[in-house]
């Protein structure tokens, strides 16, 4: 087995679109007529701005009047006029948490300075929509927080929006703080963040990103993306970010980011990952092969681990993951069964999974353990969409974007 | 296709908090009682799951539970809202584990405040102990370990569960953390989620323990366990994942027992 350094970077990708629909948690039916009215309102956007960031090699027009507020090392504060009497604001950091949390921390954040602004206390917030796209290629979260200050006749009513992505090894969180102009704080996001898309070309030979949703509400994201190193090894970074939505008023938060090297014929050379669960760091986890044994070291919930596994074989890669799907494909076999190393299930055992042809060459179901994951697959042996249930969660996957195929150039 | 295992038992709780009701944990009921009556000690439900031979299995030891009859897709269940029974307990029921780390430097300070009088049962003021320790009522956390929950002061209902079986444990009581469905009758209607809880064994019997729960102003409660967390070690979450998966995703004919017919 070949050792190599693992170290994390996020990717970027190209491209540019936009596509998703908002989950809206509340009816706006019983609200009064002068609050309907609010959140209908819209702006014009007809100006643009230059947004110019050398760090990042971000040169790139913007919708809105832009300008940078403040900043410092590894941050960027700007104030976006978009038509509203709040202006949108966006940072820009090369440290963070995530999307997940660290959008969530910035709408706090927001509610904590509308206290502040106002003279009153929060006395009441409310998840009020939820949303997962792409923007190119770029995957993006959105969440809208409807908030109360005040009490009684004092009280007043506001919506923070929060959009968030990642892009260019760094992460971009907008707020906007007014009722109504939804539709305009997006339209000013996604050419934020195109600015931010376009800046990097990629290495990737492939690169995907998936909406999850439980029940139809959109929870999150994840994204892969796979690139050849100069050993001819297969380099496999993914992501997932998620907010579900665990009551009327709160949202809980996972950021997950994995590295792991991969053989070409799909054998997994080594690999790591981390989780960020409500703005703390819930584990670590690395695995290597040692003395023909695969060791793993971590922590959970702050407590260290360390395992060999009892299974010292072949492990299979994510990357292996696609070439299962077409060996199946163009066989007449119509199963296969492997060993992952799957560490949110158990970091200390290899998980057997097998991987099952249904009908006709598009359908497919992985199990692992008591799960059964049902996709359909597109012409690259990429799932399109899938569904998992858990018990009373039925849990869906959709792809959102791909670049490129799965295959090894 | 990497995080296929994602960790999914955000919110899966029943209320633990007033001011709030859980997203994804409630489970659909039906019945042709009038729930604004008061329940009766027994009743029958059907269970759907996608394994109810497991769920049979599961419900083995547990003598306040009967399976009246198996189908393909659910079991028939006459079950006692007086949640105890007898048993035996296991030594790896009374010691600290990875999960009920009550050994822990971290989780002392909350064993250590545990002063229990001769007035009460010691399981009920093991209760209203972790009931009143954890201050922050909240859906978000996934599954937290007793020493995390601890310092914390936080959690749903695995959280609440995870304290009280580390604090049963460390005086002495054996005690196991359950996951299933709680089917518990308010003022305002009959409703099932779910849910987590411990059993705590005293004199001969187990006895659920529901912090969680405790006070809630409920008229009555039916527990139907649907697993037990038996792996308390660093592979844990593979169990609760699989618990989760074979948990029963609805509950129909929910009746009084004097009324099911075969």
């Amino acid at each position: 087995m070949i050792s190599k350094k693992i170290a994390f970077s996020l990717i970027s990708v190209l491209g540019l679109s936009a596509n998703a629909h908002a989950h809206d948690f509340i009816d706006m039916t019983g609200f009064p007529g002068w609050f309907s009215d609010a959140m209908k309102r819209e702006g014009a956007l007809s100006e643009r701005s230059e947004l110019s960031l050398p760090e990042l090699s971000v040169n790139s027009e913007v919708l809105g009047t832009l300008a940078l507020a403040d900043t410092s090392t590894g941050t960027w504060y700007y104030t976006i006029d978009i038509g509203s009497d709040v202006p949108m604001e966006c940072w820009v950091f090369t440290e963070y948490d995530g999307t997940a949390n660290s959008m969530h921390g910035i709408s706090q954040m927001g509610l904590e300075s509308a206290e502040t602004l106002n003279e009153k206390t929060l006395s009441g917030q409310f998840n009020f929509a939820l949303d997962v796209g792409v923007i190119g290629s770029t995957a993006y979260a959105a969440y809208d927080t409807l908030y109360h200050l005040g009490e009684g006749d004092q009280k007043v009513a506001g919506l923070m929006k929060a959009m968030a992505a990642e892009t260019n090894d760094s992460l971009q969180v907008c707020l906007h703080n007014e009722l109504g102009y939804r539709n305009t704080f997006k339209q000013a996001f996604i050419a934020f963040i195109q600015a931010f898309d376009n800046a990097k070309p990629t290495s990737a030979f492939y690169q995907t990103a998936y909406a999850w949703r439980i029940n139809g509400i959109p929870v999150g994201f994840s994204r892969e993306s796979y690139a050849k190193d100069e050993d001819g090894d297969v380099v496999i970074e993914s992501a997932l970010s998620m907010l579900v939505p665990v009551d009327a008023n709160s949202v809980a938060r996972t950021d997950s980011f994995s590295n792991s090297w991969s053989m070409p014929d799909g054998a997994l050379i080594n690999g790591q990952q981390y989780t960020i669960e409500n703005g703390v760091m819930a584990s670590t986890y690395r695995i290597d092969y040692k003395d023909e044994k695969w060791e793993v070291a971590g922590k959970i919930q702050n407590k260290d681990i360390t395992a060999t596994l009892e299974h010292n074989q072949w492990l299979q890669s994510e990357y292996g993951n696609y070439l299962s799907i077409e060996k199946l494909r163009n066989s007449d076999a119509t199963s296969d069964t492997f060993f992952m190393w799957s560490p949110d299930a158990d970091p200390t055992s290899a998980l057997e999974v097998s991987l099952e042809q249904t009908e006709g060459n598009d359908t497919f179901q992985l199990n692992m353990s008591l799960f059964t994951f049902l996709f359909e697959i597109d012409a690259n042996n990429a799932p399109i969409s899938g569904t998992i249930d858990y018990g009373v969660m039925k849990m869906t996957l959709d792809q959102m974007v791909s670049t490129g195929t799965p295959t090894l150039p | 296709m990497k995080w296929l295992i994602a960790f999914l038992v955000f919110g899966y709780c029943a209320q633990v908090s007033a001011q709030s009701s859980p997203t994804f944990a409630q489970v659909a009921l039906s019945t042709d009682l009038n729930v604004s009556e008061p329940l009766p000690s027994r009743v029958v439900l059907t269970a759907w799951s996608k394994t109810p031979e497991k769920h049979a299995l599961a419900l083995a030891a547990n003598t306040n539970v009967k399976v009246l009859k198996r189908d393909e897709h659910a079991l028939t269940l006459a079950l006692s809202s007086n949640n105890a029974y007898q048993g035996t307990f296991l030594p790896s029921q009374l010691a600290p584990s990875f999960v009920i780390d009550f050994d822990e430097e971290a989780t002392q300070p909350f064993i250590s405040g545990f002063a229990p009088s001769q007035d009460e049962d010691v399981n009920t003021q093991i209760v209203k102990y972790v009931s009143g320790y954890i201050t922050e009522p909240s859906y978000v956390h996934g599954f937290n370990f007793a020493s995390t929950v601890a310092q914390q002061r936080s959690g749903d209902c695995t959280e609440y569960a995870v304290l009280t079986t580390a604090l049963a444990r460390s005086e002495g009581i054996p005690s196991k953390l359950i996951l299933g469905i709680v089917v518990v009758q308010y003022p305002h209607g009959l409703y099932a989620y779910g849910h987590a809880w411990s059993e705590m064994w005293v004199e001969g019997q187990w006895h659920t323990a529901d912090a969680a729960l405790y006070n809630d102003g409920a008229l009555a409660k039916f527990y139907l366990p649907s697993s037990e967390l038996q792996n308390e070690t660093m592979a844990y979450s593979r169990l609760l994942m699989e618990s989760m998966a074979s948990m029963p995703s609805k509950i129909t004919a929910f009746q009084r027992e004097d009324d099911y017919a075969e």
